[in-house]
């Protein structure tokens, strides 16, 4: 009793220092969301309707379109993005002399505005840009990167480049916390380089991975910033994603079907999270 | 020791706490609406319009030493068809008026009372020589009695002009000239000397109190003694007045000033601007305003300032010229029983600045001063808000109920709004005007919805297509336009064909006389895009735009706006000029028909037509005008009715009014006024050409009239598909990208948008 009475006076200061942040969360993204899911089944201007904001989102060629290119988009970022970064962090692990200078330079694309990084973008992808300059100098020809197929793929390198140095400087810190004596060990028994990655490094790195793949899906919406300050609200179709449809549906005041979509995703990332954790989980 | 460690630990985490909480709760909360004063209190100054006596044209305004009003200005005498300088007293605030002195004095240029009664004027002579103009100017001082002195008077240069004249307490006069100079008058000797720009300041216009010179520039505000010549600035409050003031320097000042100054009460200045009536303590820091521009005339930007007086604390008084170029004279009277502020606000809502509304809300305010009417705009260009950020704003405000009262359309997703329910039924308001003045019924037509009314353009323009009769009969088809300019262009290729500003002005030309016939239920037609296209590159292929363009990015030309709207004009004068031998667009309003018959009188191979593009007489929708549900939907349509009205709309010139009565007032005015447009410009040989504008004949009028009842549909005026056919369509025409990418890039984009 005297414990359990010594421990809750403990953590009361905790709780006083926590109640603030809460209370923010609360009043900024819980209440909020709540009123979200609540015009979800109203219609834009008041009025119970159902279901029938889902069906029609779900119907929505539009919305059709985005949610397969947003899919298209993590399902090809990811896989990428975590193995580079993971290969980085090994290998800076390794290196001895310049490794702050490195992982500053990774991280510096993620400190450039998003505006600096779109007047990049113009001068680079532009039909008559850098890289086009560069490409006829070489005897290649060039394309309007931006207005054509292409226009993905620079997404996906935008995306990359500018969310590498994060996942680089988390990668190190769980590559940190593995115990040396490990891969001692593991040198004592002769294990070589791969058997030490896949036995020993990869595993103890699961629940930074976990933290790294939840934060780096969630980053994949983030991209829609320099997609829209390029290309407006309707971009080339390969990178017409969620958020441009939510955007425009704000502008149209179409606020059920935006609040519908906006369920849904939440549904859909909520339910990838937990998946993930559940496999972690299990495996462990 | 340890239990007052552990007390002192929950205090200064509780104190964290409460910190941190507070944090992040500052700046959440309402409106904190730091100036205006709050419910309930009374007592402010009312706007009254004082009479003046008929053919009286008001120029300048003082108080006399008897403390009564005393105004100066050109009196015209229609019966004795006589011109006199006349000298006004009233005892009464402006209520009647005797006149103290009428003398005949040629051509007044500008006059300045003085407190005895008299006023000085300066007459203007215009003298050629050889083609060279110059002017003389000659003083007059008027006394209320006795013999009147006249001086000529010398100006540093020759070429040189008065824009405005102003005298101090001791009765030295002071001018402005066009160069910018400040001079001081010798009233013996007629010559005029800089006074007070040792440091090579200059001035734009002056305001005078007591024997303080306020000289206003672009840096501020210059204090210049009247009797040492010595100057110095201003103090910040005053400078800033004039440098935070978008329209300080918007107007020329040799008809009116965009500030006019006046001794205040207790050693103090007094100005008036479109902000307000403002009073100033020499060397203090603030300014008190008096009277709120918003919520009086002085609010519209149309206007200018002739002069102010102070009588009393109670008793202001502004002489202002309108847009119409008639004078009034303003009387603020304070009355303790009024409410400070207006019981009811009504909001008005319009994307971009417009001065048309600007006097809209000014006259509803007028005729409704228990309202305060608040004009919100959604980009005012300064602050760098695109159209999609303002949409968005105005979106979130609807939604949390803080929406306006009433909406203008214009670039706002006007179909997502009626579909959603936002805009009420303004079928009675329209209904009420169409009973009263009439409406051009296939405007009203153009949008109804099953019966009901939600939205309603209160001007409108009309494409048309000039040129010689063959070319004007190839205005019924884009195809046809386009091998009648190839044909052109066969018989003397070095002649431009097509007479345009720039490549954005031709494409919005054809695009506003097309786009209405490209509408295919809820999309677009893409062979209808694809033939425009195609037509408006052949067009675009026979003259070179490169100097058009080249000429444009250097001289910062963004397009003709009207009222701060993108339109393409008609460039009828360009045809003459020899610029082009066709030309597409919508004229600014009856005066540009006007001007074209004129040409066509001069000119009688010139003609014009509707742009009758497959078969559909198209219109551009201007002010679009929707109540908003929810909020005060009757004061709302109070105000739609008014600005549908024709007491409103006879005092506009922008396009065409959708209500019969005015457009039929102007239409008349366009038969009888004695004051025709006239206009020179050089021709291909660099010969200066004059056309002589001219009444129009019953027979114009009702041709043009016609022609106007045609119009049936509205050009497209969705701006996202407007701006996604002319941001492609520039593409294709300097070749950028050819014609299947830009249709399908621009049937990809728009079947995106509707889809949505």
């Amino acid at each position: 009793m005297r414990r359990r009475k010594r421990c809750g006076k403990r953590h009361s200061a905790v709780w006083l220092f926590l109640l603030p942040e809460m209370i923010g969360v609360l009043i900024f993204y819980l209440i909020p969301f709540a009123d979200v899911v609540r015009r979800s089944f109203s219609r834009a201007m008041g009025g119970f309707n159902g279901l029938d904001n889902y069906r029609q989102v779900l119907s929505n060629p539009a919305f059709q379109l985005a949610a397969g290119n947003t899919l298209k988009f993590v399902a090809v970022c990811l896989p990428l993005l975590l193995s580079l970064s993971l290969g980085i962090a090994i290998m800076l692990q390794k290196i001895i002399c310049g490794k702050q200078l490195l992982k500053s330079m990774y991280l510096l694309p993620l400190a450039i505005p998003a505006a600096s990084v779109v007047l990049l973008w113009k001068l680079v992808f532009h039909p008559q840009g850098l890289l086009n300059a560069l490409l006829h100098a070489l005897h290649l020809s060039g394309t309007d990167w931006m207005n054509t197929g292409t226009a993905f793929g620079v997404l996906v390198f935008t995306y990359i480049w500018k969310n590498l140095g994060y996942d680089v400087i988390l990668w190190t810190a769980g590559l940190s916390a593995i115990p040396k004596s490990i891969y001692e060990a593991a040198d004592v028994d002769g294990a070589g380089e791969w058997a030490k990655l896949w036995r020993i490094t990869l595993p103890n790195l699961r629940p930074t991975a976990f933290t790294i793949l939840v934060l780096s899906v969630l980053n994949t919406f983030k991209v829609f910033r320099e997609a829209y300050l390029v290309a407006g609200s309707y971009p080339q179709e390969s990178i017409y994603l969620l958020q441009h449809v939510f955007n425009n549906w704000f502008q149209d005041l179409s606020v059920d079907k935006m609040s519908a979509g906006s369920v849904l995703l939440a549904l859909v990332v909520l339910g990838f999270v937990l998946l993930l954790q559940r496999s972690w989980d299990k495996e462990d | 020791m340890k239990h007052n460690r552990k007390t002192f630990t929950r205090i200064f985490a509780l104190l964290l706490a409460a910190i941190l909480t507070a944090g992040m709760l500052v700046g959440c909360g309402g409106d904190s609406g730091g100036g205006s004063a709050g419910q309930g209190e009374t007592g402010r100054f009312l706007e009254s319009e004082v009479e003046l006596p008929e053919g009286f044209q008001l120029q300048t305004i003082t108080k006399l030493d008897d403390g009564s009003l005393g105004a100066g200005g050109i009196l015209y005498d229609q019966e004795a068809d006589k011109v006199t300088y006349c000298l006004l007293r009233s005892s009464d605030l402006g209520q009647t008026w005797e006149t103290v002195r009428e003398e005949e004095t040629p051509d007044v240029a500008q006059s300045v009372m003085a407190p005895d009664g008299g006023a000085s004027v300066i007459s203007i002579e215009a003298n050629e020589d050889d083609g060279d103009y110059s002017f003389s100017y000659t003083l007059y001082q008027i006394p209320v009695e006795g013999d009147i002195a006249k001086q000529k008077l010398t100006l540093p240069d020759e070429q040189d002009m008065i824009l405005q004249i102003v005298r101090d307490e001791s009765g030295s006069l002071f001018l402005v000239d066009v160069n910018h100079d400040l001079l001081a008058v010798d009233l013996d000797t007629g010559k005029c000397s800089p006074i007070g720009q040792d440091d090579g300041v200059s001035t734009e216009y002056c305001g005078i109190a007591g024997k303080t010179l306020f000289a206003v520039n672009e840096d501020g505000v210059r204090m210049i003694d009247t009797e040492s010549g010595k100057s110095e600035d201003a103090d910040g409050a005053l400078s800033d007045v004039v440098k935070n003031n978008d329209y300080a320097f918007a107007t020329s000042t040799e008809i009116g000033l965009p500030m006019a100054f006046a001794a205040g009460e207790d050693d103090s200045i007094l100005f008036v601007n479109h902000e307000g009536i403002f009073t100033h303590k020499l060397g203090g820091s603030i300014n008190e305003q008096l009277v709120d521009g918003s919520l009086v005339s002085l609010n519209d930007t149309s206007i200018v300032f002739l002069d102010a007086v102070q009588m009393d604390t109670d008793n202001i008084f502004v002489a202002v010229l309108g847009d119409d170029g008639s004078e009034q004279l303003l009387h603020y009277a304070y009355d303790a029983e009024t409410a400070a502020v207006p019981e009811k606000e009504l909001t008005v809502y319009t994307l971009t600045e417009s001065t048309l509304l600007r006097q809209a809300v000014t006259a509803f305010q007028k005729s409704n001063p228990d309202t305060y009417v608040k004009l919100e705009v959604g980009m005012t260009g300064d602050d760098g808000v695109t159209a999609e950020d303002a949409i968005k704003l105005l979106n979130t405000n609807i939604m949390a109920g803080k929406g306006p009262d009433v909406l203008i359309l214009d670039g706002l997703p006007m179909d997502s709004y009626v579909e959603k329910g936002i805009l009420e039924d303004i079928s009675d308001v329209v209904d009420a005007v169409e009973k009263e003045d009439g409406l051009f019924e296939n405007i009203r037509d153009a949008y109804k919805q099953d019966g009901k009314q939600y939205v309603m353009p209160v001007r409108f323009f009309g494409s048309l297509v000039a040129g010689n009769a063959d070319t004007v009969a190839a205005g019924g088809s884009l195809k046809k336009l386009a091998d009648r300019g190839e044909q052109l262009k066969k018989q003397d290729s070095s002649k431009n064909v097509f007479s345009s500003y720039t490549k954005q002005t031709f494409l919005l030309s054809l695009y506003e006389a097309d786009s209405a016939s490209w509408t295919q239920g809820d999309s677009i037609d893409a062979e209808k895009l694809r033939d425009f296209l195609t037509q408006a590159k052949r067009l675009y292929d026979l003259d070179d735009y490169s100097e058009f363009d080249k000429q444009a990015e250097a001289e910062g030309y963004d397009g003709i706006e009207v009222d701060g709207i993108k339109i393409s004009t008609l460039n009828g004068l360009g045809i003459v000029g020899g610029s082009g031998q066709m030309s597409v667009g919508t004229p600014t309003g009856l005066g540009d028909i006007q001007l074209m018959y004129s040409v066509q009188r001069e000119y009688p191979e010139i003609e014009f037509a509707p742009a009758d593009t497959d078969s559909v007489s198209s219109f551009v929708p201007y002010l679009m005008t929707g109540v908003v549900s929810g909020g005060d939907t009757e004061t709302a349509k109070q105000f739609v009715k008014m600005l549908l009205g024709k007491d409103i709309g006879n005092q506009w010139t922008d396009g065409f009014a959708t209500n019969r009565a005015s457009y039929e007032s102007s239409a008349d005015a366009m038969m009888n006024s004695d004051q025709m447009v006239s206009t020179g410009f050089s021709d291909e040989n660099g010969n200066m050409v004059t056309i002589e504008g001219e009444p129009m004949t019953q027979e114009q009028i009702n041709a043009m009239t016609r022609q106007l009842e045609s119009l049936t549909q509205p050009s497209i005026t969705d701006r996202v598909i407007r701006d996604l056919v002319l941001d492609q369509g520039l593409l294709y025409l300097d070749g950028t990208q050819d014609l299947d990418t830009t249709v399908n890039e621009i049937q990809k984009k728009i079947n995106l948008y509707l889809s949505e």
